[in-house]
């Protein structure tokens, strides 16, 4: 399978574990991620709190670059998936004409989640398992941008999406149930606003530790980046020790197809996951 | 049953088909079937009943909702003119009015309906479970099913979609089981062509599936239940035989939290619409989980509380103080579940403007009403036109037609409403065909026959003795099988019985069966109230060939286990006593002569208004003689004082072309400036003198003498300040676009004036819509206009309330003030300046205004000289007081008097009309006999005791006895005599006269002497 | 101006604003003051107004309130209250509003901290021809703080996250290379009048 790949300049940056592992679980599962040809920032939470102009017409221009590529087109980063999405309802609606732009809207518009959760891949995964992730104990964190609003992004399950715990599921784990799967983690906040993100995510852990997991599991990498980097200074804030290693979703894919890379994408995260794989067996 | 075509015409058909077996479907059936018609009841399930056996008690009077349609069910399932179809389905109509042809498909139930005794065999042994729809889910039935426990007919029916046989080909458990070889696998699917004169659609409505609402956790979270579920749960019937528990760990439940306006006031998800009885089934909920469990605190989350109904806001504020349930006004926005307890946690912002987190045992949702998708696509089939919503499309003046002529439509599908308004609008159904097809009354009916009575001469009693559990309301409090012991020592006892549901049609069936096999002739029913059922088991006596006056109920469940809940030992010692005691005066009945009065068909309807108006013109339409007294010197009432609907019809047109209808119509007579001044007579034989001299007999009388604005004198400057008008007013000077209005920069409204107060403790239920479409007015005469509503709850209730979204929408400006804290109102030269908190923001605001108008309550005229004359009741605001609020909406408690509109309920056009037609209806299941059956329990002297004193005449409420002389003798002697139609048994008389001169048959002193002694144990 | 600040004044309601809002599509006068979005805000703790008294005062026209209010400079943009809307209120579109127009109109921001991060993440994407560095960002977020207040433990704390993120390789020192269509990315910049 081959579709236009829209990584967002964290994957570039802060996130290239995350590139990593879904380079690596891209090639495991025959998908073909063709980056889009010049792609530009699509102004994350910045652009839609400034300038109304540049929110719409930074994403606009993927769209159409996309459209040129002529292929769907799969986000990893949620925020860049729901601004594209914007941008798309933008152009497809009654203010479309506005914009400028000329944009037909045959491609589809995914989130990386949604793309490798498809039937095919999920019937197609319990022959590749090499390895059992039978003991991990994850809930699903899926964020809030890559589902909400649904008028946005045509999601159906926009306040109990399931798509995550379903792979995880296949892959042999036993994800946890809880309330706060697509609850905010503070997102763009963080580097301003670092207070902010330790109130919601100490939340978070809480409420993980009350349904009885052991670690996240992600799709989103600025929830990854406030859920593992602030997780030292929230324990020291709250006086607790909190140990929740916080997954890419793509890095137990790759863990349980057996990738051999995988131990140095984790090795990338600042809550180290080596010992809590090592308890469980896994690794 | 093929029509009569003369010269290609086709001549009209005395039947009507009524689609939808619900409250409204059964009381248009009724009304009909009792008024000359055929009726084919046609129902989707394998019984009627709609959501009314669902649920447990009803508000505002807190009656159980069974114990209210039982009676009703009963009299449709043994009705000899109203045939039911169910389970069955419309397929497809066609033909005009007076004349359809419907094509109706009978689906199988694989049960011959002429062979099963309803004995449930077949479920016990029938492996196949399903979750039981009639308890939403909450427990199991099985493919072989009966609906609920009292169904109407009372036949099973097997599911095909689970039956295994039909799946695959094995099991017929139930076939090789049934002991009356009633299976039968063989049944197919039957097309039926039926004719009839009119079609009336009341299919009802679809409660709202929550899952569409998944922030609230319904289906995730265990102990998230909808309303219905947990009406079920707290029935006797349901799946926890009415004992509160969480569905996680069954444990009980102490917070329980409602959450309003689920699938409701929600335009976001495409139902903007206000299901209208939400507000008032979680305040009852509320109110009957605490009566079920103490220890129960409920909390209400909603946004404006909607007690718009008679009677409603008093319930609402005893909910509030009495019963100390929570009301907080704000929405929840999720459900969020602890992980080891599975209570649920709620965020909102409370009164303070904090933000608090609670967590909850329970959370109930209070789901609203919609149209389902396959009614939605019989109306489309059927050529109905309906609002975007799927209700049906009516007019304010034709609240019951439909935009097909002959096709009418009542109950939720014509809007959310509740029982009243539901059972109002089968009544207004019923009165519409009836009207159209009154030439073929009588023309399809079938007649009734009772078995020869037994003349019991000098037979020694053989008394009946059915003890009845009625599900868990005696059954659970009363040792039911101790009492059949002891009742079968009772001598002249000759046989006795328990009963699960004494009222249910099969038991009925059962009962005279027994009546007849044992010779019985005397009948005791321990059960319930004689008020609600003792009529359906005097005829039940009839049926089984005996006097229906052969009868006694002991009241064991109102009188003794509803009250004595908590002491079953001794509630059931009671009972054994009240047995005893309707045995005691069971062996002493005499059969009693059925007295019968001629029907006078000459109709009074006083008050020529808008209700006036349509009751007079429908039954005159009918062929009924129709005298209107109207006090004023012109037709039209309070509709003269008003300009457009909510919908923007044109009410002075309609109220021109209704008095022209009148005037020229040559069977209504009408009297201006005309009263009423005396009264005698009783139903079927009135005789009311007229302020003008003029006497006039009639046989029943409808009430429609409206009611007036109130005149806030004093209130917000009123009458001080040119520029505060009362909403009459305003609507005047809007009609005349007056400069003043035209030029206004800005209009305030005041809401709740006069209303919702200590002194006059009710919602005038109208205010609020109309304040909202003046503001729209407003704002199309002038954009730019600001238009300001100050509002203690916004009740724009039904489909009224996209209408307060449009104002929004337009830049009206809603406030909400605090009750304690009312706006305060000065003026300031030509403007006027209104200063209140704002109870969301919590800070003053001051609002300046060129006109203010003041929505202030109705008020009943001096009602009290015309209840005394007709004797009927006021209730405590000073309206005329229905029969019963639930299921008698337009009938007073005198059989014959019958109230629509103004006077009855602050009430809209459409309502008070529906209500007139209702009255219509229901006077017409009288009119069109000949003869009225009367209560033969009425007060006889004995002469030779009497010696005239006369201290019965005075004690008599009713004037119904007379004090005569004759010659005896050659003596005078003195004596009485009473008038058997206007005597109405109440015992005044006897409790009176010294001399055991006289009477009352079937209450005598000797029959109460014997009830004493049996309560004392001394028989 | 708080509303705490607005006490004992008397609320005047104004049009001006809820025209300006409808005009961008953003109608709040359709609030029905149900208060579900303020009971879904994961973010009410740091606010000073909350979301349903932004809209409500919105419309009452109560400008100086609603633009000087910390509550638009932490909103996340999470969606929460936008989804679960009766009335479809786009709320987290209206805080976008507002925060645009409160620069606009050149006030003082409560939360200066916020939208400077905002305006150098927009400025860094100009710079550098149309992705972010974050590197550069970081850098002059950083520099920014420390000009207004010198927190030690914070710089602390930053210095060595960004130890370890540069560590393992997370941190990019250079780049990204501006875009083959960098001038379209100018355009955009120049039309938006940033």
């Amino acid at each position: 399978m081959k579709v236009t790949y829209y990584p967002g300049c964290s994957l570039e940056g802060t996130a290239v574990d995350y590139a990593a592992s879904i380079a690596g679980v891209a090639s495991q599962l025959d998908v073909e991620l063709v980056e889009l040809f010049d792609w530009n920032c699509c102004g994350a939470s910045s652009a839609h709190s400034l300038n109304h102009h540049l929110a719409l017409h930074l994403p606009a221009r993927n769209l159409a670059l996309a459209e040129q590529a002529g292929r769907d087109v799969v986000a990893p980063c949620a925020l860049c998936f729901n601004r594209l999405k914007v941008a798309e309802k933008a152009l497809l609606g009654p203010e479309g004409t506005e914009l400028g732009i000329a944009y037909g809207g045959g491609l589809k518009i995914w989130d990386l989640l949604d793309y490798l959760t498809q039937d095919t891949f999920l019937k197609a995964l319990p022959t590749k398992v090499v390895v059992s992730l039978m003991n991990l104990r994850p809930v699903c964190y899926y964020g809030c941008l890559v589902a909400r609003p649904p008028a946005v992004t045509d999601k159906a399950d926009y306040e109990n999406p399931e798509n995550m715990e379903r792979l995880l599921e296949v892959l042999g784990t036993q994800p946890i149930d809880w309330s706060f799967k697509t609850d905010c983690c503070g997102a763009g906040l963080a580097v301003a606003r670092p207070d902010i993100i330790d109130t919601l995510v100490h939340r978070l852990y809480e409420q993980a530790l009350a349904a009885g997991a052991e670690c996240f599991v992600v799709s989103c990498q600025m929830c990854q980046a406030n859920l593992d980097l602030s997780q030292e200074r929230i324990s020291r804030k709250f006086g607790q020790d909190y140990y929740l290693p916080v997954f890419y979703f793509t890095e137990l894919i790759a863990l349980a197809l057996g990738h051999p890379d995988t131990p140095k994408w984790l090795a990338q995260h600042v809550v180290d996951p080596m010992p809590l794989l090592k308890m469980k067996g896994i690794v | 049953m093929a029509p009569n075509k003369s010269r290609g015409k086709p001549q009209q058909v005395g039947a009507v088909m009524v689609v939808g077996g619900g409250m409204s479907g059964i009381q248009a059936a009724l009304d009909l079937a009792e008024s000359g018609f055929y009726v084919y009841l046609v129902e989707k399930k394998p019984a009627i009943g709609g959501v009314m056996p669902m649920l447990d008690k009803t508000f505002p009077t807190n009656d159980c909702s069974m114990c209210t349609l039982a009676p009703k069910l009963v009299e449709v399932g043994r009705h000899l003119n109203i045939e039911i179809l169910a389970p069955a389905e419309v397929a497809g109509i066609s033909g005009n009015e007076g004349n359809y042809q419907v094509e109706v498909v009978q689906k199988a139930r694989y049960i011959d309906p002429s062979r099963c005794i309803a004995c449930g065999v077949c479920a016990e042994k029938c492996p196949k479970k399903v979750p039981n729809e009639f308890n939403q889910g909450l427990s199991a039935r099985k493919a072989a099913y009966v609906l609920y426990p009292q169904a109407v007919p009372l036949k099973y029916a097997i599911d095909k979609e689970h039956c295994i046989y039909f799946r695959k080909g094995k099991c017929r458990a139930c076939e090789k089981f049934c002991p009356t070889q009633a299976v039968d696998f063989s049944q197919t699917d039957r097309v039926l062509h039926l004719e009839v004169g009119s079609v009336i659609l009341a299919p009802g409505f679809q409660v709202f599936d929550a899952r569409k609402k998944p922030e609230y956790g319904y289906g995730r979270y265990p102990n998230v239940l909808t309303a219905m579920e947990f009406e079920r749960m707290l029935s006797a019937t349901g799946p926890t035989h009415a004992h509160i528990q969480r569905p996680s760990d069954a444990a009980e439940p102490e917070k329980i939290a409602w959450i309003q306006c689920v699938g409701s006031r929600d335009a976001a998800m495409g139902r903007p619409y206000c299901s209208s009885v939400c507000c008032m089934y979680a305040t009852k909920q509320a109110i009957i989980a605490q009566e079920h469990d103490a220890k129960i605190r409920p909390t209400i989350f909603f946004i404006d509380l909607r007690a718009h109904g008679k009677g409603f806001e008093r319930y609402y504020q005893a909910a509030k103080k009495l019963h100390q349930i929570n009301y907080v006004r704000a929405m929840v926005s999720r459900v969020v579940q602890n992980p080891r307890t599975h209570d649920l946690a709620l965020t909102y912002v409370d009164e303070t403007n904090r933000i608090r987190t609670e967590e909850f045992n329970l959370v109930v949702l209070s789901v609203g009403m919609g149209v389902d998708p396959e009614t939605a696509a019989l109306a489309h089939k059927l050529g109905v036109m309906v609002s975007p919503s799927n209700f049906v499309s009516t007019g304010s003046f034709t609240p019951v037609s439909t935009s097909r002529p002959g096709v009418f439509a009542c109950g939720s599908f014509t809007g959310p409403k509740d029982i009243p308004e539901s059972v109002v609008q089968g009544s207004a159904a019923a009165a519409s065909s009836a009207r159209l097809l009154a030439p073929v009354r009588g023309t399809l009916q079938k007649e009734i026959a009772f078995p020869p009575e037994q003349d019991l001469a000098d037979e020694p009693p053989r008394v009946g003795v059915f003890i009845c559990h009625c599900g868990m309301n005696i059954g659970g409090v009363a040792d039911i099988p101790s009492l059949v012991e002891s009742a079968r020592t009772i001598p002249d006892v000759e046989y006795v019985q328990e009963n699960l549901f004494s009222c249910s049609q099969d038991s009925q069936n059962q009962m005279v069966q027994v009546i007849q096999e044992h010779r019985l002739n005397r009948v005791v029913v321990a059960s319930c109230s004689p008020t609600t059922h003792g009529a359906m088991f005097q005829t039940m006596l009839r049926n089984a060939g005996l006097n229906k006056y052969l009868f006694e109920m002991a009241n064991i469940r109102n009188q003794c286990t509803w009250v004595h809940q908590g002491e079953p030992e001794k509630a059931t010692e009671k009972c054994r006593d009240l047995i005893r005691m309707g045995v005691a005066k069971a062996r002493m009945l005499e059969p009693l002569k059925y007295l019968s009065v001629p029907v006078n068909k000459r109709v009074l309807v006083i008050g020529g208004g808008m209700a006036g108006m349509t009751s007079a013109v429908a039954l005159a339409d009918q062929g009924f003689e129709v005298h209107l007294v109207e006090r004023l010197e012109h037709l039209g009432g309070n509709a003269r004082k008003l300009h457009s609907t909510w919908r923007d019809e044109r009410v002075q047109v309609m109220v021109d072309a209704m008095v022209a209808q009148v005037e020229q119509h040559p069977k209504i007579t009408v009297h201006f400036l005309t009263m009423v001044t005396e009264v005698s007579g009783s139903v079927g034989n009135y005789k009311s003198k007229l302020s003008t001299g003029q006497e006039i007999e009639h046989g029943v009388v409808i009430i429609a003498v409206g009611a007036e604005p109130l005149r806030p004198e004093g209130e917000y400057l009123y009458k001080e300040h040119p520029n505060v008008l009362v909403s009459l007013e305003l609507d005047q000077e809007l009609a005349r676009r007056t400069p003043r209005v035209k030029n206004a920069q800005a209009v305030g409204f005041i809401q709740c004036v006069g209303s919702r107060i200590p002194e006059r403790p009710y919602c005038n239920r109208v205010c609020c819509s109309h304040s909202v479409e003046n503001a729209i007015r407003l704002k199309r005469l002038n954009p730019d206009m600001e238009v300001y509503i100050l509002y203690r709850d916004m009740r724009t209730y039904g489909e009224r309330e996209p209408l307060y979204a449009r104002a929004r929408e337009l830049g009206v400006l809603f406030f909400r003030y605090n009750v304690d804290d009312p706006p305060k109102v000065e003026s300031e030269g030509d403007k006027i300046v209104i200063r209140f908190v704002d109870t969301d923001l919590q800070k003053p605001m001051e609002l300046r205004v060129d006109l203010l108008t003041l929505a202030t309550a109705i008020i009943p005229h001096q009602n009290a000289p015309l209840a005394d004359l007709y004797k009927v009741h006021l209730d405590a605001d000073g309206f005329f007081a229905e029969a019963h609020p639930k299921i008698r909406p337009v009938e007073s408690t005198t059989t014959g008097i019958y109230m629509a509109g103004l006077c009855h309920f602050p009430k809209p056009i459409q309502e008070s009309m529906a209500e007139a037609l209702a009255c219509a209806s229901r006077a017409s299941t009288i009119l069109c006999r000949d003869t009225l059956e009367l209560e033969s329990i009425t007060s006889r002297p004995i002469d030779e005791n009497c010696d005239g004193c006369a201290f019965c005449v005075d004690a008599c409420p009713f004037k119904a006895i007379t004090l005569l002389e004759y010659m005896r003798d050659g003596n005078v002697k003195k004596t009485v005599e009473v008038n058997q139609v206007l005597c109405q048994g109440c015992g005044s008389c006897m409790a009176t006269c010294p001399k055991k001169g006289i009477y009352v048959a079937g209450f005598t002193l000797e029959q109460l002497e014997a009830q004493v002694d049996a309560a004392l144990g001394i028989s | 101006m708080s509303l705490e600040a607005a006490a004992n004044y008397p609320i005047r309601p104004q049009v001006a604003l809820a025209a300006q809002l409808t005009k961008a599509r953003l109608t709040v006068s359709t609030c029905f003051s149900c208060r579900k979005c303020s009971g879904g805000c994961p973010l009410t703790f740091a606010m000073d107004i909350l979301p349903h008294h932004v809209i409500r005062l919105a419309l009452l026209g109560q400008e100086e309130q609603v633009l000087g209010s910390e509550t638009i400079w932490v909103c996340s943009a999470c969606q929460t209250c936008t989804t679960r809307c009766p009335n479809g209120i786009d709320i987290a579109g209206v805080m976008d509003w507002l925060k645009e127009e409160a620069v606009k109109r050149g006030g003082t921001i409560p939360d200066a901290g916020v939208a400077a991060f905002h305006r150098f993440f927009l400025g860094s994407i100009r710079t550098s021809g149309g992705r972010l560095s974050e590197t550069i960002l970081l850098r002059r977020f950083t520099l920014y703080k420390m000009r207004r207040q010198i927190n030690l433990q914070e710089l602390k704390e930053n210095l060595i996250l960004g130890w370890k993120l540069f560590k393992r390789r997370r941190m990019r020192l250079i780049g990204p290379s501006a875009l083959r269509g960098k001038a379209q990315i100018r355009e955009i910049f120049r039309k938006g009048d940033f």
